[in-house]
């Protein structure tokens, strides 16, 4: 436990000290809130649904782009070899570094309190599908880090990492929205709700939290996280 | 010491290492020697535990061991061939993290005494990343010291490294040969002939030579014969 503390503190460490920590929190800060304020005045509601559902977009991309480098950097420059002949186990070097990137990504949505406390000022939100809202959000962060992570360790390059992890999320994302899934036979829609990670995340924005849902997001989360660890003991083979 | 019996490694249907048997000695520094492909990196990783092997055993003091086991781990030290480092950290910064992943310990006297070991004391609070290759050699042996193991594993510890940088580790290399067991991998045979007391030379996964320095006449001339 110790060393997987080890690990995601010097993670944590990692993004606050180096220029793309910033510029990943920054970018994602800019971009969420001008994609929620520039209809939020028009539409007259004060409803935090368009913040959540831009993230859900843009964290797709924004998960990929910080996940790329944590386990391929380590394979291109020698590090794992290094870490590994260290009584350090795959596992925990893998949940070190998901626990260290989550951290840095939950303060960096915590940043987006500004724009949560401006909506609570100007009206009367529905408070259950604000916090449902954002339990989703950070529902989708951890499923996303976990595939994130996956991609990263499949390749030394962290942009063959990157653009598998980034696809993979958009397609599912795109398979998760209402207006695909109302376009298809009942059966089909059923299967791609079931599979979208985005369609269980939105859940929790409806103000509605399902066993089933969490379940999702859990297994998914860990499936992802244990391939991880098996592909990296697979060097082996 | 350590040993390693009947040692082969397959990646696939491809066999690399093919029956390797080395033995390494008390306090001794062994140089493994090759030319490029012949196995030496994936007999140092299978020292350290990064590898497994896919038949044989290695033996510490005679008895089989477990190389992927915290305890056999924390006996080894390991400096890898490109010597990778994490640039935006610090000396003290770097050492401190694999102390603790190595022992699950904070121990900053640790950390000091590795420096003072291989002269860092004065960049123990610089950035790695501004460090000459030089001093970055030694931030990877001081690593590989932490916990006091009892053998260091090093491959190519002075490739890349100027004349007055080569003399710095190699003479740093022979004082911790006086309390550790050393094995090493070069292509530079003078280096081996000076550093080494014993010499193992491995061509296409298979020890060719395995003999004391003493014994080994014209070593250049051998390893061209063995390694044709």
């Amino acid at each position: 436990m110790k060393r997987i503390r080890t690990i995601a503190l010097k993670e944590v460490w990692g993004y606050l000290t180096s220029p793309v920590g910033y510029v990943f929190a920054g970018l994602l800060l800019i971009v969420a809130n001008w994609l929620f304020f520039q209809d939020f005045f028009l539409l007259n509601q004060a409803d935090l649904t368009t913040l959540w559902n831009s993230l859900g977009f843009l964290l797709s991309i924004f998960i990929p782009a910080l996940s790329m480098n944590l386990i391929s950097e380590e394979k291109r420059n020698g590090n794992w070899e290094v870490i590994l002949s260290l009584p350090v186990t795959e596992f925990e070097l893998v949940i070190g570094k998901f626990i260290g990137a989550f951290l840095y990504i939950f303060v960096t949505l915590l940043l987006l309190s500004p724009t949560v406390i401006t909506v609570l000022l100007l009206g009367k939100p529905d408070l259950g599908i604000l916090i449902g809202g954002w339990l989703g959000v950070l529902g989708l962060a951890v499923v996303y880090l976990a595939v994130g992570i996956f991609c990263s360790s499949l390749s030394n390059q962290p942009a063959v990492g990157f653009l598998m992890a980034t696809i993979l999320l958009l397609v599912n994302n795109f398979i998760g929205q209402a207006g695909v899934l109302q376009r298809l036979p009942v059966f089909l829609g059923t299967i791609f709700e079931f599979l979208s990670i985005t369609w269980h995340a939105n859940q929790f924005g409806l103000g509605v939290v399902r066993l089933e849902d969490i379940t999702f997001l859990v297994s998914t989360t860990g499936i992802f996280l244990l391939l991880t660890v098996l592909y990296l003991k697979a060097r082996n083979k | 010491m350590l040993s390693l019996h009947e040692i082969t490694k397959s990646f696939s249907a491809t066999e690399i290492l093919h029956g390797v048997s080395i033995t390494v000695g008390d306090k001794k520094i062994v140089g493994l020697l090759g030319p490029n492909g012949a196995g030496k990196t994936t007999i140092m990783r299978i020292i350290t535990g990064f590898l497994t092997p896919t038949t044989g055993e290695v033996l510490w003091h005679n008895k089989p061991i477990d190389t992927t086991k915290p305890d056999y781990k924390r006996m080894i030290g390991y400096l890898p061939e490109n010597n990778p480092l994490y640039g935006w950290m610090t000396t003290g910064e770097y050492l401190d993290y694999i102390f603790k992943l190595k022992t699950n310990e904070n121990n900053l006297g640790e950390v000091r005494r590795v420096c003072e070991q291989c002269g860092l004391t004065e960049v123990i609070h610089k950035k790695i990343e501004i460090l000459s290759k030089g001093y970055k050699q030694r931030v990877g042996l001081a690593s590989a010291l932490l916990g006091d193991p009892q053998l260091l594993v090093l491959d190519e510890p002075t490739s890349g490294l100027d004349p007055n940088q080569i003399i710095e580790i190699r003479t740093l290399i022979q004082k911790l040969s006086k309390e550790k067991s050393v094995i090493l991998s070069t292509h530079i045979l003078p280096e081996a002939k000076a550093l080494c007391n014993d010499l193992v030379i491995i061509n296409r996964g298979m020890i060719v030579l395995e003999d004391s320095v003493a014994h080994v006449k014209n070593l250049e001339k051998k390893f061209v014969e063995l390694t044709a």
